[in-house]
């Protein structure tokens, strides 16, 4: 409500960009929310961090934008063939398998991160300290066990759903669902589901942890404001803590978009809370079924393939 | 209740003075809120008659009043376990003080020798082929392995059954007490040994499958004039009454026949065991007392020391022969 | 600065209906006049343990002791008996001298349906004219069940896909396209990925489903069968579901066999 009294008296309140000149109403749900039913993609090649020889550019060009797109297309392909037959396989997949999008955010921002202004992400002088911590850890203990794997590789959690929830290499697909008091989103990666009630319940107790939180949503205007808390320490979005509080906007700008904002606030990880845009696009769908630890050998095989690099070492083969 | 009760006193006023009656008049008993003839209460069914008539008194059905009082006497005296016996061993042997138990100082109402009425000698019929080979098999094993584990012991001492739930529902070494609740389509019997509850529906709904088999089988209960008559099946084939098998028919009857009695009645059906069916009866009374709390299992210190104990006589009977 | 879209934000603001700002609906029909099935759910049967009738049973872990045990249960399956072919039934029979290694569930894999329907956790229905969802607690598992026909699967899956439509006020899905990965419950009752369900969800009240499942899979039983049971609306203030991410859970199970030994 801030923010509306602020308005009057002519102060933008908000960090991100204010949503696209609003010529364009969304139509609404049966029970008068605006409707942003349907299959959405996020995929996009432009990065969540500004990459350090843009560092001086906000923004892209009409033709740098195509030429950055060209560029990372052709880079990012994986069927090209590397220098050897080992670089070659580290590649892993055949290009078919990825689907990193091929276009850029239509802002032509080089970065999804709006605010800071330079387009990366605040670490306090701890986070970074915690960061440098936990990468020394993973590179002594790549893979004693499976509680050191990603967590993808895992099966317990993708980028897609965060939240926040990020374009991933393939299948950044979401399907949402309304109904009075409710906003659901399927996620595609890995099948999580968040149910978001509308009404003024507080959140879990505060010694109740989730990978993806706990959230409570309202509609601000046409825009629907998810606050989310009670992550675990374990979810390590970017580094930060179970402390993380998280605020996501969407709203619909146009039939085929919805604008998905984000701040993150961890002050024992960040200087300052940090936004970032990314637009979602319609989608034919359908959402399919991604089966992961059903059919996950990857495990078995890093960590069998882990030991028996051990066992030829000691065997001092 | 009232109603019947004015009703009734137009033709037979002394039948609703209510209190003090005895079972020799045909007694109305009171009705519970929705109409079933009125059981509630805490009632026990201790008792000295034996299952069985005694061989020295095959020739008495019933005792006199002055024989029951006179074979109550003498019962009593011979069980008291704080007489001293021949020697420290027997004594020992003898486990509890009196104090801790009550297997009843009285015979039943009846005054019948035995609590079999049917066969007419108040002697169990035969058992079949069957029955036979079934009872001699276990008596061996049990000679042979009387403690491997906790499942060569009995239902009592492994806390899992209680002759006085069974059912049939028969007097033990103490704590025969029974509480019995009525709700509109149930009659619940909770019972003190060890905190089993029979939940018996009124309705006509079958039982349970075949497949299904329950310590205590599967009850269904109906009114017929004054009597409850519930019939049991579906037994576990390691419920075993006096060697049962699983597919004992049981066929229980209450009949409230005074203020302070029920006289309950049981018949066993049971063709694989016995050559014929068999019926006894035990006379319940009222209790002033209440049920208590009989957390068996929680203080089962009897099976962890026979176990124990067993194995520490075969590890020193091991020792010694090695010597 | 004063734009065209904080005046309009103001504006719709103001407008919008007190619904949208969460007040779940608990009416009997949707905006749709369909049957309102919004809301979060639950079984009570011991159907996941054994879907056919059985007395309680020890369970396969001795340290569990009490808790792992097996509690009894009347039974879900209409004429008691599933119908299996003899073979099949044999099949059954080795999956349940198994279970321990077998039972999908002990994994953290997708139940499929109907399992996932009585599995010992709620879920949530969220219900809109095209899609309805059915979110699980268990395994964060999920289903949209599409109510205009998509055509037929384009590939088989745990879960299957779900096609419904209405019959009156009884919700119809029709399921196909199932992998033959999941079980119907703990006692190795199985199929094959013929399996076909129809299921059948009718509010009985507002805070009761009846539950009906018809299941045929022609190379395990010699006919269709059926189960059914109530569920029952979970009616505590502030209801929700939590996470019951089971991976995480699963591998030490799954994968302590390639866990680096730590010296000494």
């Amino acid at each position: 409500m801030r923010c509306w009294i602020v308005t009057l008296i002519g102060v933008a309140c908000w960090a991100a960009p204010p949503p696209k000149p609003a010529n364009y109403v969304p139509p609404h749900t049966a029970d008068g929310q605006p409707d942003i039913q349907g299959v959405w993609n996020n995929a996009t090649l432009t990065p969540l961090e500004r990459p350090a020889a843009l560092a001086s550019k906000a923004f892209f060009t009409p033709a740098e934008a195509t030429a950055y797109e060209k560029l990372a297309l052709e880079q990012n392909n994986r069927d090209r063939r590397g220098t050897d037959a080992t670089s070659d396989l580290a590649g892993a997949y055949n290009q078919a398998w990825f689907d990193r999008g091929s276009k850029v955010v239509p802002t032509l921002r080089t970065s999804l991160i709006v605010d800071p202004a330079d387009g990366k992400i605040p670490y306090s002088v701890e986070g970074e300290k915690r960061m440098a911590a936990a990468a020394d850890y993973a590179r002594a203990h790549p893979t004693d066990g499976p509680e050191n794997l990603a967590l993808a590789d895992r099966c317990i959690l993708w980028a897609t759903a965060g939240p926040p929830m990020l374009p991933g290499p393939y299948n950044s697909n979401y399907q949402i669902f309304q109904a009075p008091g409710y906003v659901a989103i399927l996620i595609e990666m890995i099948h999580d589901v968040r149910i978001i009630p509308l009404d003024r319940r507080p959140h879990l107790p505060g010694s109740v942890r989730q990978w993806l939180g706990d959230s409570r949503g309202h509609w601000e205007g046409n825009t629907l404001v998810v606050e989310t808390t009670n992550f675990t320490d374990k979810s390590h979005f970017r580094g930060a803590t179970g402390n993380m509080r998280l605020t996501e906007r969407f709203t619909r700008t146009d039939a085929n978009t919805l604008t998905y904002d984000f701040t993150v606030e961890d002050p024992a990880t960040f200087t300052k809370p940090w936004t970032a845009s990314i637009p979602m696009a319609k989608s034919a769908g359908p959402i399919y079924e991604y089966a992961c630890h059903e059919g996950n050998y990857a495990v078995p095989g890093i960590l069998g393939g882990a030991r028996a690099q051990e066992a030829a070492a000691a065997a001092g083969k | 209740m009232k109603l019947q009760c004015a009703l009734v006193s137009v033709l037979a006023a002394s039948m609703c003075a209510g209190q003090g009656l005895t079972a020799k008049k045909a007694w109305t008993p009171l009705r519970t809120a929705n109409g079933q003839p009125d059981l509630q209460g805490v009632w026990t069914n201790a008792t000295i008659t034996p299952l069985e008539r005694p061989a020295d008194l095959a020739a008495k059905p019933f005792f006199t009043p002055s024989e029951a009082a006179a074979y109550e006497k003498q019962v009593v005296e011979n069980a008291n376990v704080d007489r001293r016996r021949s020697d420290v061993t027997t004594d020992v042997g003898l486990a509890y003080n009196e104090a801790w138990w009550d297997r009843g100082t009285h015979v039943v109402k009846t005054l019948r020798t035995s609590l079999i009425v049917d066969p007419a000698d108040g002697k169990l019929p035969a058992l079949t082929p069957e029955g036979e080979r079934r009872a001699a098999a276990l008596a061996e094993r049990r000679r042979l392995h009387p403690a491997d584990g906790p499942e060569d012991r009995g239902l009592t001492e492994r806390c899992i059954l209680w002759p006085t739930a069974g059912p049939p529902m028969m007097p033990s070494v103490y704590n025969n007490n029974y509480q019995i609740f009525q709700g509109p389509e149930y009659v619940a019997i909770m019972v003190e040994m060890i905190h089993d509850v029979r939940i018996i529906p009124l309705d006509t709904r079958p039982h349970l499958p075949s497949g299904v088999r329950q310590w205590l089988g599967d009850s269904r209960g109906h009114w017929e004039g004054n009597t409850l008559v519930v019939d049991t099946t579906n037994f576990t084939d390691k419920t075993k009454f006096r060697g049962s098998s699983e597919n004992l028919h049981l066929t229980e009857r209450f009949t409230r026949t005074d203020p302070d009695t029920i006289l309950y009645e049981y018949t066993v059906n049971d063709p694989a065991t016995w050559t014929k069916p068999w019926t006894a009866q035990i006379t319940m009374t009222k209790s002033a007392s209440r049920v208590y709390e009989y957390a068996c299992h929680e203080g089962n210190y009897g099976m962890m020391g026979i176990l124990a104990g067993a194995r520490a006589e075969e590890t020193s009977s091991a020792n010694a022969g090695a010597k | 600065m004063i734009t065209a879209a904080a005046v309009a934000g103001m504006l719709s603001l103001v407008a919008l209906p007190a619904a949208a700002q969460g007040t779940a609906s608990r009416g009997p029909r949707t905006a749709d006049g369909k049957p309102n099935l919004n809301g979060i759910w639950q079984v009570l049967t011991e159907a996941n343990w054994d879907l056919q009738g059985h007395a309680a049973a020890a369970g396969p872990m001795i340290p569990l002791g009490a808790i792992g045990a097996m509690p009894p249960g009347q039974g879900v399956v209409e004429g008691e008996e599933i119908p299996y072919k003899p073979e099949a039934l044999a099949t059954k029979k080795a999956n349940f001298a198994d279970r321990l290694k077998l039972d999908p569930e002990v994994k953290c894999y997708l139940p499929g349906v109907p399992r996932a329907t009585y599995m010992p956790f709620p879920f949530q229905i969220v219900q809109t004219p095209k899609f309805i969802l059915i979110s699980y607690e268990y395994a964060n598992a999920a289903r949209t069940i599409y109510m205009e026909d998509p055509g037929p699967p384009p590939v088989d899956s745990w879960m299957g896909q779900s096609v419904g439509h209405w019959e009156g006020d009884t919700l119809v899905v029709d399921v196909t396209g199932f992998n033959d990965q999941t079980w119907f419950d703990r006692a190795g009752d199985y199929h094959t990925d013929a399996l076909h369900v129809v299921e059948r969800y009718t509010l009985r009240g507002p805070d009761t489903l009846m539950y009906e499942a018809t299941i045929e899979d022609k190379n395990v039983f010699t006919k269709p069968w059926k189960i059914s049971m109530p569920i029952y609306r979970r009616l505590e203030k502030n209801v929700q579901l939590m996470e019951f991410k089971c991976v995480e859970f699963v591998e030490e199970l799954m994968y302590g066999q390639y866990r680096k030994k730590t010296a000494k």
